[in-house]
């Protein structure tokens, strides 16, 4: 008989194999590409970002402190002389009269390329700003090894990446940024001939013609009798490295001639793109041109056997790293288990010699980073102290993580640098970081003040304490005093109220600096100070008594984005400090406030809106004076359409309108907003919607008059009328429930109007005006029913019945959500129409596949269930009964919750019986979930219809020869005591013998299921005279301690944790000390857990059970209870 | 959560008398089995957990709290109430994974 079988395109299925498509890229690039999206870091990068390439990250493990440090005060220097020289040279040509060159090294001619250091004072290293030293060689060659100058480390002619070998035919890569282009230095005369022969020698060695020929081919060319093959001489050492090659071949050209687009085509297949399967990783999802950078060693068909140690170890680095970086999910499992497994065998350096660069590599993508991160961390837990010497190079690479936009990042790279820190200790992370404090480039140093504030936050603010107050007093230089408050904030930041036992040294530290010279110094002392305070809030004013008064005059002194941090600190210790002197700082401070709502600056209009709402909420502040010398001006300064505009400054105005209304009371602020109500401009109304809402929710109504509360439910009602469809709904669907809340009995005379507009919106043809007016009925519900208009809510619910043939499914939820609301409030018996007629027409739509929906109907099924079941048949709740079990599939867990729950209902409604057999029938299905959910059914029904109802079925069912149903049965038992609870120990005798029979089992999953059953149930019956059969019990589970798979042990051990708590620690402990001095290893270990475990639980009960030791001659082990008290 | 995540990392400091919050999501969960049934014991955490923008946040996913957590009535026996305060405090590879994975397709608006 012919059977249908679905099963997924071959194309997809070829896919998985990796066979048959062309091309490996990933196909999702080009949907990315054609939408903008590019997840290459390099590519995404702001400027400030992109100076992480201008650091160093030489191996310079060799380098003592003092030479690190000295070679950092000598780049200090020169980045100092560079400065100078280049101001100097710009003063000049001003006074030549001309117009200062742009500081860009683009811009700079090549005259001067030597002096051309990039952006204001920092001093960047690069290759471009060296002279080439070598000339002859041809490539502009820096002394500083990084991953640009990597590759081809001994061609000394040879360009940079393979990409380079085909410039003619290759040139249009369709990403080409500065990164990608060779160094050309044009000031060698015949660098140019040079590098066309060595592109010319590369493409004849990689042309197919020029190859050797493979063993196959040499059988199919000669006959095979008379011809032997000769054995390899054993002093022949054939030369691997492809770069080698290049170098032993000598030059056969003659002259120039321009490379063929073909062959350097082939060559680019042959390199590139076209690698099937890598030896020893299996077939890749992708493998891109700059993997061979890292991974061509594992194509070059070497056999490991011929390899020496070193070499096959690396290898094997390189394959695991390959499948972590390009690998499907499983492989990278794999690899990353093999890689942490291994990690001391093969050793730190061999790792992260070849984890590093790839970390550094152009094309690098932010998944690739995270594995690449995540498989640091793993080995870095395995490594221990052996990463030490690799410290700085992991900082490097780690540290622009710090920076970066994204938070996951951020919390990437603060967790690598913890675990480094704890693995490497506080000696060497300082070591490290000691240099970078006062170096002149500002990323650098931002970087570095983050990392110590991790590093801080790992090892303890006190071990690092001492540090950062010789830097913040450093007298050498301004950039550490700088970098020291920024440890500061960056701590206060990190640890939060952490930082509460250490905040007088930490105020000690920055304090000082408040009246440095430089300007720069102050604000990021201001600053720290106020993250401290923000942090310690609202404790520890006593720290900040010595800061005051300079943070004071220094509110004075300053102007612009320095005025900006003085405020800010001081607005956050305000609400640190006793009611009296908050409401002096706070009178004092409101003018410079009020001058400032003017400012055009964002950064200082985000600091006085919060520093207002800081000031506010001060407990000395009295409300006459901020609503007569605050509240005016913040109105005219800040609800204006332009703060509208911007989401983040909008949350701020928002954020002080609260607070205002919180000090001067709900009806002064909300007059004000309700006009901003009817303003033309969206996202204004959208703002103060969003203002009204948490000013009602937080305060009520109770001060607003009878005018007031007119013009709100008019505004509310006309903001919500005229939100546009693509806006997010919520804003004026929250306020306008807020304020009908708000209102309750009040609301009474405006509901009609209210109802009518709703139902109007109901029959509207745009979908997202039913939609909102659906959600309103169900924000508006219980409104309705306390204001007595139940006539109403019929009707309402007898235009949402006719709804639900609704085709939108976002709308039809929403409907459903509406209908649940006023089924609610109105009760099943009044509901119009009547529960017997709306249930019927909800069944299929349980068979909806859309989210929402699914949602919205199961609770509506299920609260007609709960409450109402006897308005509608047994058959149609059976029916319904069937639609459920799909349910039990969704990928949304609320859903799978819900109508488990409803089963119970059903049950309930219905008797168990009927409902049970469906249950029991979907145990056989081959899914795990759907099975799990059954069982979590099973003992639903079993809770709400009295265990005894359901037992015998499970045991009966547990005679079916079938593992999923046996497992299914122990699960169902195990979640049936933990619902049970105390209830079980009626029924602990009887569930004995399936027990018994599932621990003896063979296999494991009935072992592990009996043992999570035992669990629960010995909890559940503790203290209830089950002792013996529990015992007995735990002496079938007790050989089960030796498992090894991790969730059956787990199981095991917590039912004997359970069987300490019913039986008492005594017994246990005697069973456990038959094992604890056990001459095996294996077996001491699993009783030292437990009885770890027990010791944690119940160590006082054990003492009386712990064994008597006899005196043997010279010793004396036994101590007289008269010993324990004198 | 952490029972099922074994990556996830418990705060264990000195619990306060702040009070822990679960989202919609973990809403009725206990906070160290995940048990639905017989919430028993008020969850207290610490005060450095509920310190600033984590007030009032779910203490397994810092999602929005919407009620209180609590531990069920089996862990309160076994006395895991008492073992410090029980708020997550790393991402865990499950969500940090699902992040790039899903940047990655481009499925998150950026």
């Amino acid at each position: 008989m012919d059977r249908f079988s679905y099963t997924a395109p071959q194309a997809f299925i070829d896919e998985l194999r990796g066979i048959g498509e062309e091309d490996r890229e990933d196909p999702f690039k080009e949907l990315q590409r054609a939408r903008g999206i590019s997840r290459v870091i390099a590519e995404n990068e702001s400027d400030y970002e992109k100076r992480r390439h201008a650091r160093d990250v030489t191996s310079d493990e060799s380098l003592s402190y003092s030479e690190s440090l000295k070679k950092a005060q000598l780049e200090k220097e020169k980045s100092e002389l560079l400065h100078k020289l280049r101001t100097a040279e710009a003063d000049k040509k001003e006074e030549e009269g001309e117009r200062a060159p742009r500081k860009r090294r683009w811009d700079q001619t090549p005259a001067h390329v030597e002096e051309a250091t990039p952006s204001g004072n920092a001093k960047r290293r690069n290759r471009w700003d060296e002279t080439p030293r070598d000339l002859a060689a041809g490539v502009a060659q820096t002394p500083r090894r990084n991953r640009w100058d990597e590759t081809p480390k001994v061609a000394a002619g040879f360009g940079e990446t393979p990409k380079v070998t085909s410039s003619a035919g290759f040139g249009e890569t369709p990403r080409r940024s500065r990164w990608d282009e060779t160094p050309v230095a044009r000031a060698a005369g015949s660098m140019e001939l040079q590098q066309q022969t060595d592109q010319q020698v590369a493409v004849e060695m990689e042309d197919p013609r020029n190859a050797y020929m493979t063993d196959d081919e040499l059988d199919a060319l000669l006959p095979s009798s008379g011809y032997t093959v000769m054995e390899v001489p054993a002093s022949y050492i054939p030369i691997r490295t492809p770069a080698r090659k290049l170098m032993a071949t000598p030059a056969s050209t003659s002259g120039f001639h321009i490379p063929e687009a073909s062959t350097s085509a082939a060559v680019a297949a042959a390199v590139g793109v076209d690698v099937g399967e890598v030896p020893g990783v299996g077939a890749l999802p992708f493998f891109k041109q700059d993997d061979m950078q890292h991974f061509g060693k594992l194509l070059d068909g070497q056999s490991e056997e011929e390899l020496g140690a070193e070499e096959r170890t690396e290898r094997a680095i390189m394959r695991q790293l390959l499948k972590i970086k390009n690998g499907t999910a499983a492989m990278r499992k794999a690899g990353q288990r093999q890689l942490a497994e291994r990690a001391r065998t093969w050793g730190a350096s061999a790792i992260f010699n070849q984890m590093l660069p790839l970390l550094l590599a152009p094309s690098l993508e932010e998944q690739e980073r995270h594995v690449l991160v995540k498989a640091i961390n793993r080995v870095l837990f395995r490594l221990g102290s052996l990463v030490r010497p690799f410290v700085r190079r992991i900082l490097t690479v780690i540290e622009p993580m710090l920076v970066s936009s994204d938070a996951y990042a951020r919390a990437e790279g603060c967790e690598v640098i913890s675990n480094v820190s704890k693995a490497a200790g506080l000696a060497a992370m300082v070591a490290t970081l000691r240099p970078d404090v006062d170096h002149a480039d500002d990323y650098v140093r931002n970087t570095t003040a983050r990392a110590l504030a991790v590093v801080a936050s790992a090892l303890g603010i006190s071990a690092v304490l001492p540090f950062v107050r010789a830097v913040c007093a450093s007298r050498r230089s301004w950039q550490a005093r700088h970098t020291g408050c920024r440890v500061v904030q960056q701590i206060a930041e990190l640890v939060r109220a952490g930082v509460l036992p250490h905040l007088r040294g930490l105020v000690a530290c920055v304090g000082a600096a408040l009246g440095d010279e430089q300007l720069r110094v102050r604000t990021a002392s201001a600053l720290a100070l106020a993250a401290l305070a923000e942090a310690s809030a609202p404790y520890g004013i006593e720290a900040f008594d010595d800061v005051l008064r300079p943070l004071w005059a220094g509110v004075g002194q300053h102007r612009g984005r320095a005025l900006a941090a003085f405020l800010k600190a001081i607005g956050f210790i305000v609400p640190l400090m006793d009611a009296e002197h908050a409401g002096f700082y706070a009178r004092e401070i409101v003018p410079v406030l009020v001058r400032e709502f003017a400012t055009p600056d964002d950064a200082m209009r985000t600091v006085v809106l919060r520093v207002v709402s800081q000031c506010v909420a001060a407990a000395g502040v009295s409300p006459q004076f901020v609503r007569t010398d605050v509240l005016p001006g913040f109105m005219a300064a800040f609800w204006v359409r332009r703060m509208a505009l911007d989401r983040r400054s909008s949350r701020h105005v928002i954020a002080a309108t609260v607070e205002l209304a919180a000090k001067v009371g709900a009806s002064d602020v909300v007059v004000q907003l309700v006009s901003e109500l009817k303003d033309e401009s969206e996202p204004l109304r959208r703002m103060a919607l969003t203002a009204l809402t948490q000013i009602v929710d937080a305060q009520g109504v109770l001060d607003v008059d009878a005018r007031l509360e007119e013009r709100l439910v008019d505004g509310v009602l006309y903001a919500f009328q005229e939100q546009t469809a693509e806006g997010d709904g919520a804003v004026a669907l929250a306020a306008l429930g807020a304020a009908v809340d708000a209102l309750g009995l009040r609301a009474r005379p405006y509901l009609p109007q209210l109802a009518s507009a709703l139902l109007w919106r109901l029959g509207n043809q745009s979908p997202a005006t039913r939609q909102q007016a659906a959600d309103a009925v169900a924000r508006v519900a219980p409104v309705l029913r306390k204001c007595g208009e139940d006539e109403l809510l019929a009707r309402i619910g007898t235009v949402l019945y006719e709804c639900l043939g609704e085709e939108y499914p976002e709308v039809l939820g929403s409907v459903l959500g509406a209908l649940t609301a006023v089924v609610d409030v109105i009760g099943m018996a009044d509901m119009r129409p009547p529960i017997g007629e709306l249930l019927p027409r909800l069944t299929p739509i349980l068979k909806n596949r859309h989210e929402k929906v699914q949602q919205h109907c199961i609770e509506l099924v299920g609260r007609i269930a709960d409450r109402g079941a006897e308005h509608v048949g047994a058959r149609e709740w059976m029916r319904s009964c069937f639609s459920l079990l799909d349910l039990l599939r969704a990928n949304k867990k609320a859903i799978r919750r819900a109508s488990v729950s409803t089963f119970g209902y059903i049950a309930k409604a219905i008797g168990p019986q009927d409902v049970l057999a469906t249950l029991l029938n979907n145990l056989k299905v081959q899914e795990r979930q759907n099975r799990v959910c059954t069982t979590v059914a099973i003992a639903i029904v079993a809770e709400t219809c009295a265990p005894f109802t359901v037992l015998p079925v499970l045991l009966n069912e547990y005679r079916v020869p079938e593992l999923n149903v046996q497992n299914g049965v122990l699960k169902a038992v195990s979640f049936l005591f933990e619902y049970i609870g105390a209830a079980g120990a009626d029924y602990v005798a009887s569930i004995t013998p399936l027990l018994e029979d599932a621990l003896t089992d063979r296999d494991l999953v009935h072992r592990q299921q009996a043992a999570s059953a035992i669990r629960h149930l010995a909890l559940g019956v503790s203290a209830r005279g089950c002792e013996p059969l529990v015992l007995h019990l735990l002496n079938l589970l007790w050989p089960n301690v030796f498992e090894a798979s991790p969730h059956a042990i787990r199981a095991v051990l917590e039912a004997i944790d359970s069987s300490r708590v019913c039986l008492g620690a005594g017994r246990v402990l005697l069973y456990v000390l038959q094992g604890l001095f056990h001459p095996a290893r294996r077996v001491r270990e699993v009783y030292w857990r437990i009885y770890n475990m027990m010791y944690v639980g119940s160590q006082p009960a054990m003492v009386a059970f712990y064994p008597p030791i006899v005196d043997d001659p010279p010793n004396t082990y036994c101590r007289h209870e008269l010993d324990y008290v004198l | 959560m952490a029972r099922h995540h074994p990556d996830l990392v418990y705060c264990r400091r000195m619990p306060g008398i702040a009070i822990g919050r679960l989202c919609e999501k973990c809403d009725g969960k206990c906070v160290i089995c995940d048990s639905l049934v017989r919430p028993a014991k008020l969850v207290h955490i610490c005060d450095e957990c509920n310190y600033g923008t984590y007030k009032g946040r779910c203490i397994v996913c810092d999602g929005r709290g919407i009620s209180d957590a609590y531990y069920c009535k089996e862990c309160v026996a076994l006395e895991r109430d008492r073992d410090g305060c029980p708020k997550i405090v790393n991402l865990g590879t499950a969500r940090t994974d699902l992040f790039y994975e899903r940047k990655k397709f481009g499925f998150q608006k950026r």
